[in-house]
């Protein structure tokens, strides 16, 4: 009987009961679709800093700018450079870079468990032959492709600099090798490049191409290729060719720093203090801050927190109040439901009087009672379940993009430019054009990504938890309200006026 | 074999008391049957819920073939209720989900009757109220006449020892009225489905001055004070 009751009440069920049903469904699906959207813009915003700073990052060090505290984020215009040669001009982007010096002592501090240099260059086309790509692999003619006769300056090529026998920190290390090979620690001195896959497929490069910077040809070792639509830079270079091409022997525009796992009780007293409150790398980054003077030096989260645009508004909405009120809302509405259930309980009030009348046991009342106030709220529970899935798949699949704009040292352009450049004509240096366009020498470009709304099995787990405990609470009600039957005098009271 | 004993039922707080009933002392044989008469507020509902072990007096025993139901514990009572005690209340009070079928089971799922068995029952009892072809009907598909038939027939399934019916007629036209009427008094005859031999006990509020006319028994309640007029061989006649 108990079954059939439940059944036979829920296949009519009355406007409360569906409204408790609502706001179940309201609550667990606000939860879970804040929760995956949380996750999505982190996601997000960790693939843009991935591919400004590669992965294994923990601190980076650039030099302050100066008469400042070191605020990341603030630009100012390269002191180095540009140095034209060979009618190509390079410049070193971001801030003035660090001394030769500068990643020994970085290394040398307590807690620093690796440190590699790198050093971002703009390289423009001052006589139009920037660039120029020597096809010889894949075609044996030697045929040479680009802007050579058909543009003056202003083609542009981001190069990056990399530490080769530090793979797997710095920019390249947000890429993966798809095609060669990445550098190898005795390649240092060597012409050879690593490019990004999408300026290798705009410009017809492969392995065995070449690309000719201020006269030298770099050889292509190895294509690689980023998970999002982002790159830091078009060409990786062995970090001693490009501070050669810069004119710089020796200098970095930023150290990348790997913080041991250990902790770091040899971090110095503001290292204790930093390890005491749970972050050891603004311990090392005090150390680092202390032994470089003039230097910033920007944990993960000062990194994190440099991020601007949309992409940053939306997790700094999602992850603050947006996230609150959507976390406020739902708790509401769960509220509304228990309260809305025991009333839903209370109108039954008479059936179950009927019962008793028919000498059903308090227990036997009750448990119908619950089960109803049970069963409503499962289903709600589990339609805002459906609801919430049904809603990130919705969200993931339109895979609204948003840009961000990583400070600092950071050196990217956006994948979308290659792309323009491959409508172009093979080798027309526009899509170069496009790819720079808007970005300067700053630094901090815009990077544009997917925003997705993941659900991950633990989200699933807590959002099913949630469910079943606001279910809970819905029967706990249920259970209240039947074990409190409005006093029979006031009912009488209200029944002969 | 119904026994009250100088019964007072008193509700509200110590300081604000009604009395619903006042040293009422009746007594009413297996089988026999009691009309209760009265004015409004006069305590004829309080009575039956004493007699059907819903409330507990204030004072006096209720007794029921010699056990006093305000000496059980609820769990107890629940249980007598649920096997000596059929209710017909004013305006049938049947659940608004259930078939009729449904109701009138609801009765038996405290006895522990099981589904198949329930049904079965279920069914023959609300062939003898006639109502052979409604089984599946909800409530608000009924006739409140045929939602009061449904009610008898809740009442008399389980063969209880006493049937309780508190203005079973209330509201209902004079056709009407009088077939529900016709009902619970063959509940009371000997070849009635429910079992040979089987006579319940009968205590009926009634407004209906035929009923009380032919009643072996009346009790006239006013201001919870009784007034009892008996008739000689009366229950015979039922
Ligand atoms: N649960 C209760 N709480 C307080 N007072 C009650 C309660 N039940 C009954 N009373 C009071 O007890 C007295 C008797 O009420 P009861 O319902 O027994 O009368 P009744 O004869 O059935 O009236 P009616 O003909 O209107 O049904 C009335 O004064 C009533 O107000
Ligand atoms: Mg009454």
């Amino acid at each position: 009987m108990f079954f059939t009751c439940l059944r036979r009440e829920l296949r009519r069920p009355g406007r409360r009961v569906l409204a408790v049903m609502a706001g179940l469904a309201l609550a667990v699906a606000l939860v879970l679709t804040t929760c995956a959207l949380r996750a999505g813009t982190q996601r997000a915003r960790d693939e843009v800093l991935r591919s400004a700073y590669g992965t294994g990052t923990d601190l980076t060090v650039t030099r302050a700018a100066p008469g400042d505290g070191g605020a990341p984020g603030l630009e100012f215009a390269a002191r180095v450079g540009p140095t034209t040669r060979d009618g190509d001009r390079v410049t070193v982007r971001g801030p003035a870079p660090l001394d030769a010096s500068a990643v020994a002592k970085v290394a040398a501090q307590p807690g620093v468990a690796r440190a590699a240099g790198g050093l971002a260059l703009d390289v423009t086309a001052t006589h139009g032959d920037t660039a120029t790509h020597g096809d010889t692999a894949t075609h044996g003619d030697t045929a040479t492709h680009g802007g050579r006769a058909t543009h003056g300056g202003g083609a542009q090529l981001s190069a990056y600099g990399v530490d080769v026998t530090a793979p797997g920190l710095g920019p390249l290390s947000a890429s993966t090798i798809t095609r060669g090979t990445a550098f190898t620690a005795a390649q240092g001195d060597e012409p050879v490049a690593v490019a990004d896959s999408g300026y290798a497929l705009a410009h017809h490069l492969g392995i065995g191409s070449s690309v000719t910077l201020a006269g030298t040809a770099y050889r292509i070792v190895g294509i690689a290729t980023t998970s999002d639509s982002t790159a830091p830079a078009q060409l990786y270079l062995p970090l001693r060719r490009a501070q050669a091409l810069a004119g710089t022997p020796g200098a970095v525009g930023t150290v990348y720093v790997t913080v041991s796992q250990e902790p770091a009780g040899a971090a110095g007293a503001a290292g204790a203090a930093a390890t005491a409150s749970g972050d050891p790398a603004q311990g090392v980054a005090a150390a680092i801050r202390a032994a470089l003077p003039g230097t910033t030096v920007s944990t993960s989260a000062d990194l994190a927190a440099g991020v601007s645009g949309p992409l940053a508004t939306t997790y700094r909405w999602t992850s603050g109040p947006g996230g609150w009120a959507a976390f406020g809302v739902a708790a509401a509405a769960v509220v509304a439901a228990a309260v809305l259930m025991a009333s839903a309980i209370g109108r039954r009030e008479r059936g179950y009087a009927t019962l008793r009348a028919l000498g059903w046991g308090r227990a036997r009342i009750a448990r119908q009672a619950v089960g109803l106030a049970g069963a409503t709220g499962l289903i709600g529970a589990a339609a805002g379940l459906a609801l919430g899935l049904t809603a990130t798949r919705l969200l993931t699949a339109i895979g609204p993009t948003l840009t961000a704009r990583p400070s600092g040292s950071g050196a990217s352009h956006t994948r979308a430019g290659d792309l323009a450049a491959v409508a172009g004509s093979p080798g027309d240096l526009d899509g170069l054009h496009a790819v720079t366009r808007g970005a300067g020498h700053t630094g901090g470009r815009a990077l544009s990504v997917a925003l997705t709304a993941p659900v991950s099995s633990s989200l699933i787990a807590l959002a099913a938890v949630l469910a079943l405990g606001a279910a809970l609470l819905v029967a706990a009600c249920g259970a209240w309200r039947v074990g409190r039957p409005r006093p029979v005098s006031a009912a009488r009271a209200s029944a002969r006026p | 074999m119904y026994r009250l004993t100088a019964v007072t039922k008193r509700y509200g707080p110590a300081d604000d008391t009604v009395e619903g009933l006042s040293d009422v002392t009746l007594s009413v044989p297996r089988g026999g049957q009691l009309v209760v008469q009265g004015p409004p507020g006069g305590g004829k509902s309080t009575l039956l819920r004493l007699l059907g072990g819903l409330d507990r007096p204030t004072e006096g025993t209720v007794e029921l073939d010699g056990t006093d139901l305000a000496a059980l514990d609820d769990g107890t009572l629940a249980a007598v209720r649920a096997e000596h005690i059929g209710f017909v209340p004013r305006r049938a009070h049947l659940l608004p989900a259930l078939t009729a079928r449904q109701n009138v089971e609801a009765a038996l799922v405290p006895l522990g009757v099981r589904r198949g068995e329930r049904r079965t029952r279920a069914a023959r009892a609300l062939e003898w109220a006639g109502l052979g072809a409604r089984l599946r009907c909800v409530p608000a598909e009924l006739t409140p006449a045929e939602r009061q038939r449904v009610a008898v027939a809740r009442a008399v399934v389980k063969r209880p020892k006493v049937l309780l019916a508190d203005e079973p007629t209330g509201g209902l036209g004079r056709q009407d009225a009088a077939e529900v009427l016709a009902l619970l008094e063959a509940a009371r005859h000997a070849d009635a489905v429910p079992e040979p031999g089987y006579v319940p006990t009968l205590v009926m509020v009634t407004h209906d001055s035929a009923t009380a006319r032919r009643a072996p028994r009346l009790a006239v309640l006013r201001r919870g004070r009784v007034e009892l007029t008996e008739r000689e061989g009366g229950d015979a006649s039922s």
